[in-house]
């Protein structure tokens, strides 16, 4: 016997003021009378029909007693625990909800099949009465279907059954790691449940499992594998085609069909087929496409709007059998370098090194002007050296070096140039993402600076001497750096620091919306934008993007639309695909072994309490007393 | 104490009855009540035959005339009783009931005045103790009646009684009249020698029990100490500490019926009278209901 709520007891306090108010209870009423004389002859009668009287009264306290005793023991709740055997009619079922199983054969899908056969599975195990079923679906997170769901309420299995119709297959791969550990918790609470696997991947090592296949006998797949557009040295493409057949030896076609070459938008799709042999020895190739294969004049490919990939065969999984390939036209970025002293090399050299860093990315257009010929307007980055323009531009991103003046509408002043004498200290200003990596303390030579202060809106990322000589501020009309050290006056711009500096600020204020145009499903696509208003479109609709740089989880394969306006309002859109994955193109797996389940033997731990009980018994008591008291009067 | 019942009204109503004695009382000359005795009445009572020295005025010459023989003819007597009321001026009759101890004074004022009425003489003897006392001495007509009536007011109700003592203590001539004893009888006091003491005395004897109208039912229950009103000090064994009940207040009315039964067989087994009355009656009814149901109104 154990108490659950031990606390309760201190209900027996209540017995000791029970006691403490009968022996506090008030004084006899005086009341003055004629004559005692009757009640005198009336004790004897009184005497001759009730003798027990006396005994009454305590069976009245002990009554009272007990009553508070039960009461108090029914706040401790009592019960007694009790272990006994686990059901072993419990079965768990582990559903593989991978893209694989959406493979069709014989008119049902394997997801379709193995759904059958859990539906079977349960009907055996309610034949019984301890019966309990779960299931598992193991999509790209595991999750239960049904909970330990008891034979106890027919209906109630109906209805839990009825929700396996609306399960799904996904998209990706199985998470059969995460399916095992929700099966080890029902294995924690009964070590004799049966936990089978329906999947039509084979395992070596089966372990505890029981592995039910679920794959057809006419199964086969073919499918495009990934596609991978290679930019050569003289920025000419030609594409890498992963294709592969599963289940059959096939001589299959992989056509791929060109839009938008070079910047063509109304051409014709140029198209390129190449054919091979699929044997069961192998069952995957990497086809080779230059410009050469595609019809028509072997024009190189300098640029290409979208690539479209399929074979064209009846087979179990159509999904994978077509690839879009995007990001192949680079996007344009006009950069006006405006100096007095357009002869030195400091900006120029670091420009180049940027072009050539961001080559597969960015088309960069560098355009030196002298300052007086310097435009305010039409360029995507705008860097001004010693002479500042009069306006600040708004249309693009504006570095200030060794600003002279202060443009209008740039909430900066600009100061006197400061002599440092050789002696000065360089520190960093709050963290930033354009002084990462970057370490003020190797900048050893600055003889000049000049007093810059800007607005609120303004960062300030490093200081000479107190005072700040990099500011950055970025807000949607207004993306400007400021950098107030003279390049004649300080080794900044012949360190490496100072290269990493303008990596990090193009990378800042020109972000590149994505970091690759091809994904799996379930891969995590990092998204961010240059300009404002971005929206994400997929297969099933508009995405919310959130705060950039935002990271999007792309859940179903088909193509992805990101769509921004840049600062001068141009719309830029570029397109994403995503595919199932390469994993689960390959229909016929094999895997060396399925997760390790543990099972000490259990029993059914349990606790009956006898709070009824103790409620009937203050019950009855209180039926006693109120008779006793009943007796009492008469 | 002032007795509200006693008014003029009260006592004319009072007139047109007259208590009915035994006849075998012997009384006084002069009164009214006919007796057993052969008298100078004009009511016949009987015949018998001459005899010598007996007055010869006195024979009826009618029955001479058919018989030859000489015949006295005979008349019934007329004589003046005594009333004797005994009033227990206990505390118990009036120290917790101002009301109670009214009632008794006017149900002793009541049969005297039937008893002045009917030209009979009476006396007033209040109870106190072991004894009784006359404050009022014999009183003879109404005029000394009323004299006496009003001076009820100074009577005190206090201490306790000893019914017995007081009787057997005071002088009570033999055979020629009333006695009347007004009390609750709620005393250890053994008054049925009393009784039967009047009874040797053959006297005619009427116990009025008057009790309250909480002495019929108690109203008051739970966890009492109940002083008795007679009682000297809390100590006093006459206290009594209860816890009054519903099966209480049964036992007690159980032994208040069986005391008054008791009260009832015996004034029954001594030829006494013997009426219960309640406070709250009125006392009318009991006057002209339940004395007439004993026989000693008419």
């Amino acid at each position: 016997m154990t108490l659950l709520l031990p606390l309760g007891l201190l209900g027996l306090i209540s017995l000791a003021v029970l006691l403490l108010i009968y022996l506090l209870r008030p004084n006899y009423q005086q009341k003055l009378v004629s004559s005692t004389f009757v009640w005198k002859l009336s004790l004897k009668y009184k005497k001759n029909r009730l003798p027990v009287s006396r005994l009454r009264n305590i069976f009245i306290l002990i009554c009272q007693l007990l009553l508070l005793a039960c009461l108090s023991l029914m706040l401790a709740r009592p019960a007694l625990a009790f272990a006994s055997d686990t059901s072993e009619h419990e079965k768990v079922a582990i559903i593989d909800a991978s893209a694989s199983m959406m493979v069709a054969s014989e008119n049902e899908t394997r997801f379709e099949r193995a759904l059958r056969y859990v539906r079977e599975s349960a009907e055996d195990a309610f034949e019984h009465e301890d019966g309990v079923f779960s299931v598992i679906v193991a999509d790209s997170s595991a999750h239960f279907a049904i909970s330990r769901l008891t034979a106890e309420d027919p209906e109630e299995i109906e209805r839990q059954l009825a929700l396996l119709n609306d399960c799904a297959c996904g998209y990706g791969s199985a998470d059969i790691a995460g399916a095992a550990e929700l099966a080890q918790e029902i294995l924690t609470l009964n070590s004799q449940a049966e936990v089978t696997l329906y999947t039509a991947t084979e395992y070596l090592d089966r372990g505890s499992f029981r592995v039910v296949d679920v794959s057809g006998a006419d199964d086969w797949n073919a499918a495009v594998l990934d596609v991978t557009p290679i930019l050569s040295e003289n920025n000419t493409y030609s594409f890498s085609v992963d294709a592969g057949s599963y289940g059959r030896a096939q001589r299959m076609t992989v056509t791929c069909e060109l839009i938008g070459v070079n910047g063509d938008a109304n051409a014709a799709p140029r198209i390129a087929r190449k054919t091979e042999n699929f044997t069961d020895l192998s069952p995957e190739k990497t086809l080779l496409f230059t410009a050469a294969d595609f019809e028509g004049t072997g024009e190189a490919i300098l640029s290409f709007r979208e690539m479209y990939v399929h074979i064209d065969q009846d087979d179990s999984l159509q999904r994978d059998n077509v690839f879009n390939v995007y990001g192949g036209t680079k996007q344009t970025i006009r950069v006006q370098y405006a100096s007095t002293t357009l002869d030195a090399n400091f900006f120029p050299a670091i420009l180049s090194t940027l072009r050539e860093t961001e080559r597969e990315r960015w088309n960069l257009e560098i355009t030196s002007v002298s300052p007086d010929r310097a435009a305010t307007e039409g360029f995507d980055l705008y860097i001004f050296e010693h002479k500042m323009p009069e306006v600040i531009p708004t249309d693009g991103v504006v570095l200030l070096a060794d600003p002279d003046a202060a443009p209008a509408n740039s909430g900066l002043q600009v100061g006197d140039l400061q002599d440092t004498g050789g002696s000065f200290t360089m520190t960093m200003g709050q963290p930033h993402a354009i002084t990462q990596y970057v370490d003020p303390a190797l900048f050893s030579i600055v003889n000049q600076y000049r007093r810059v202060y800007g607005d609120e809106s303004y960062d300030e990322l490093l200081y000479c001497n107190g005072e700040p000589v990099l500011l950055a501020k970025n807000e949607a009309n207004a993306k400007i750096m400021v950098l107030a050290l003279s390049f004649e006056q300080s080794d900044i711009s012949m360190l490496p620091n100072f290269t990493i500096l303008m990596y990090n600020m193009f990378r800042y204020y020109i972000p590149a919306t994505l970091e690759a145009y091809a994904y799996e499903v379930n891969d995590t696509v990092t998204l961010n934008a240059r300009g404002e208003n971005v929206t994400l479109d997929g297969p099933g609709g508009a995405i919310p993007v959130g705060t950039l740089p935002a990271e999007i989880v792309a859940e179903m394969p088909g193509d992805y639309t990101v769509t921004q306006t840049s600062m001068a309002g141009t719309p830029i859109v570029e397109q994403f695909f995503v595919h199932i994955p390469t994993a689960e193109s390959t229909i016929f797996k094999t895997e060396d072994r399925l997760p390790y389940l543990y099972a000490d033997a259990t029993k059914e731990e349990g606790v009956t309490e006898f709070a009824v009980w103790f409620a009937a018994a203050a019950l009855a008591l209180l039926i006693v007393e109120w008779f006793l008291h009943a007796r009492e009067n008469l | 104490m002032k007795v509200a019942y006693l008014n003029d009204d009260f006592f004319s109503r009072l007139e047109t009855c007259a208590l009915n004695l035994r006849s075998d009382l012997t009384g006084f000359f002069g009164g009214k009540h006919l007796v057993n005795t052969y008298g100078q009445t004009v009511e016949f009572a009987d015949y018998r035959e001459y005899m010598l020295g007996d007055d010869i005025r006195r024979i009826d010459w009618n029955l001479y005339s058919r018989f030859e023989k000489f015949f006295l003819k005979l008349f019934t007597d007329e004589r003046q009783m005594h009333t004797q009321i005994f009033l227990d001026c206990s505390a118990s009759m009036g120290k917790t009931d101002p009301a109670k101890a009214a009632y008794a004074l006017a149900f002793a004022a009541a049969l005297g005045f039937l008893s002045v009425h009917n030209m009979d003489k009476l006396t007033f003897r209040m109870i106190r103790g072991g004894s009784s006392v006359d404050p009022y001495g014999l009183i003879v007509g109404k005029n000394a009646f009323f004299g006496a009536v009003s001076q009820f007011e100074t009577i005190e109700f206090g201490e306790d009684a000893d019914l017995e003592q007081a009787v057997l203590g005071c002088p009570v001539s033999q055979g020629n009249g009333l006695s009347v004893i007004v009390s609750d009888f709620f005393t250890e006091s053994n008054w049925k020698k009393a009784v039967d003491y009047l009874c040797f005395k053959k006297r005619q004897v009427l116990l009025v029990q008057v009790l309250s109208p909480e002495e019929r039912d108690p109203s008051y229950s739970g966890r009492v100490n109940l002083l008795d009103s007679e009682s000297s000090d809390a100590l006093d064994e006459r206290n009594l500490r209860l816890k009054i009940t519903r099966g209480m207040q049964q036992a007690y009315e159980e032994a208040l019926r069986d005391y008054i039964a008791d009260i009832t067989a015996f004034c029954a087994s001594r030829g006494a009278g013997f009426v219960s009355v309640c406070s709250d009656q009125p006392i009318e009814r009991v006057l002209f209901s339940e004395l007439l149901k004993t026989g000693i109104l008419e």
